[in-house]
């Protein structure tokens, strides 16, 4: 379903990843580690069109995304949340997500009319995030762990196919992220998401994931399910941090 | 709320246009000249308080919008019904054009583009004598005999501002007005809802031309002439001083600002030459003591 083939990133001479390939299938919860630097994010930013790769191609549904800018890419069914949190912070929680709505729709040259807001559709996605009760409070007053539901519902709004989550638990009370976790492995479920997500807590990672890829340095060293993943010798030289050479 | 506010609003209009009773020309000839500001203000507001992108050129397309009415009218003879609605397509065209190239970049950038095409527009109509008049202006761009007088072109201006207001207020409150507040406070999460933020820009810079031309039309048939320095930056800083001192978190701010500058203007020019002076004193004040200008200190007191 979405398919990465052989992507390479340099910043002025680093690379950041390095000839990377992997297939995420249909309904995989698909995870990504690596230790830190290793380049996940980046990866993420090369498959939604945030930054450019030197070489290599994105495919989802077999068709090209290398090259579309990220609302492009959006549009083709991919939605992403970040490392750092990007929500509209001076708007409340209910605005957030209806701005997510008016952009799902494509409302967002009509200006010949007032906004009509779509209370149903956005208590709805607020329920499913469980944010109902912080429906009107700012969103840059809200817990960190809060505004990482209302980016998961951001990046719920426009129904993708294909969900990216960069770190959905970085940053959270152990609390938070049992919960966190729980919310996101509902939500994949129900809606029949496709989840590609990078996260530290390998605990999580082994726990939720059919399917892992390891990066180090940028390159892929490991794509496979959790057990071989765990079995795989190079996978434990980084981890146990051997020498790789 | 939005009613109670509407039914305000057609309170104002019913009230000013009771005006002409009063008998006063000067009354009548400062009101027209308050309401061409208020729209010019509240124009460039959906550019600065909707959209974050602080035009220093806006009068360029005042300026045009002027030009394009008053050579229409005044060197083509085309009647005026016809001559301010080609004159805003005009405006309407040059406005995507120019936004164009300036929506691309942001912030200071976005700024100092605007500011230069701003001045090379102010070049254009300098220079193109056998068109503008060069320094020299237009003279005797006359309005038809209907809005000949300052009672009926006061009536018309403020038909045509409510109108214009009423158009902005839309715009202001649409999916694109709420589209451009987020675009200002997280381009980049805008984008990945699957938002062509630039595109949407393009298109507020676009409208928000368009008005500033009909304000500038207006303008023209007010004065019967027209002159470069409708399209000098100090134009485009003036009507930027509006917006920020009537305050530009509010869609009704830039009135207030137009009003209380135009109105201070007036008595300021009669016992002194030093009106950019005080314009620039104002300035400070407002950006020290009240950024939120006016607007914002009355809702505070509201709240309090
Ligand atoms: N815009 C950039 N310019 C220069 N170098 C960059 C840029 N973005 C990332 N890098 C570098 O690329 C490498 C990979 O960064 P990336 O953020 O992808 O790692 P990561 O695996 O997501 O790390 P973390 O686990 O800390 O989030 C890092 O060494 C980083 O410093
Ligand atoms: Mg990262």
């Amino acid at each position: 379903m979405l398919e990465i083939k052989g992507l390479t990133k340099t910043f002025s001479g680093f690379t950041a990843v390095d000839n990377a390939s992997l297939i995420v299938k249909k309904g995989d919860i698909h995870g990504v580690i690596g230790p830190n630097g290793a380049g996940k994010s980046t990866l993420f930013n090369l498959i939604t069109g945030h930054l450019i790769a030197d070489t290599g191609e994105v495919r989802l549904h077999d068709k090209r995304l290398t090259g579309l800018a990220p609302h492009a890419v959006v549009r083709r069914g991919l939605g992403r949340s970040f490392q750092r949190i990007s929500v509209f912070p001076r708007m409340t929680v209910w605005e957030n997500v209806q701005i997510a709505l008016v952009a799902k729709d494509q409302q967002e040259f009509c200006f010949w009319k007032p906004l009509v807001s779509q209370n149903e559709q956005i208590a709805r996605l607020l329920e499913t995030v469980r944010l109902e009760d912080e429906a009107q409070v700012v969103a840059g007053e809200l817990s960190y762990g809060r505004q990482k539901q209302l980016e998961l519902a951001l990046a719920l709004a426009g129904e993708p196919h294909v969900l990216l989550l960069d770190e959905p638990t970085a940053g959270m009370s152990p609390r938070e992220t049992e919960d966190s976790i729980l919310l996101i492995t509902r939500i994949v479920k129900d809606r029949g998401v496709t989840l590609l997500f990078t996260e530290h807590d390998m605990n999580m990672v082994f726990g939720i994931a059919n399917r892992i890829t390891v990066l180090h340095h940028g390159a892929v060293i490991a794509s496979d399910s959790p057990d071989a993943v765990r079995e795989n010798s190079s996978v434990q030289e980084v981890y146990l941090g051997r020498p790789t050479h | 709320m939005p009613h109670s506010r509407l039914l305000l609003g057609a309170g104002i209009v019913g009230l000013l246009a009771l005006l002409p009773l009063s008998g006063s020309t000067y009354l009548m000839y400062l009101s027209t000249q308050v309401l061409i500001f208020v729209l010019f203000a509240t124009s460039l507001n959906i550019l600065i308080g909707y959209a974050g992108l602080v035009s220093f050129g806006h009068a360029a397309f005042f300026a045009i919008g002027g030009y394009g009415c008053a050579i229409l009218l005044r060197t083509y003879e085309i009647p005026l019904l016809l001559a301010m609605p080609a004159a805003l397509v005009m405006t309407a065209i040059l406005s995507a054009l120019i936004g164009s190239l300036c929506v691309r970049l942001t912030s200071y950038y976005f700024s100092m583009l605007t500011l230069a095409f701003g001045q090379l527009i102010w070049a254009v109509v300098f220079k193109w004598r056998s068109m503008t008049g060069g320094d020299d202006g237009l003279l005797r761009v006359d309005s038809p005999s209907w809005i000949d007088t300052p009672a009926s072109f006061f009536i018309f201006t403020l038909l045509v501002v409510t109108l214009a207001m009423l158009a902005l207020w839309i715009v202001a409150h649409s999916p694109l007005g709420r589209t451009l507040m987020a675009i200002r406070e997280n381009q980049v999460r805008a984008g990945f809802l699957g938002v062509h933020t630039r595109r949407v820009q393009l298109v507020a810079f676009t409208i928000a031309g368009t008005f500033a031309g009909l304000a500038g039309a207006l303008f023209a048939l007010f004065n019967r002439s027209i002159f470069p320095d409708s399209a000098w930056w100090l134009q485009s800083a003036e009507v930027l001083i509006m917006v920020v001192l009537g305050g530009m978190n509010s869609f009704f701010g830039p009135m207030v600002g137009a009003l209380t500058l135009i109105v201070l203007s007036r008595f300021t020019l009669e016992v002194t030459d030093y009106w950019p002076g005080l314009l620039a004193i104002i300035l400070l004040a407002t950006l020290f003591f009240f950024p939120n200008g006016i607007a914002g200190l009355l809702k505070a007191k509201g709240k309090r």
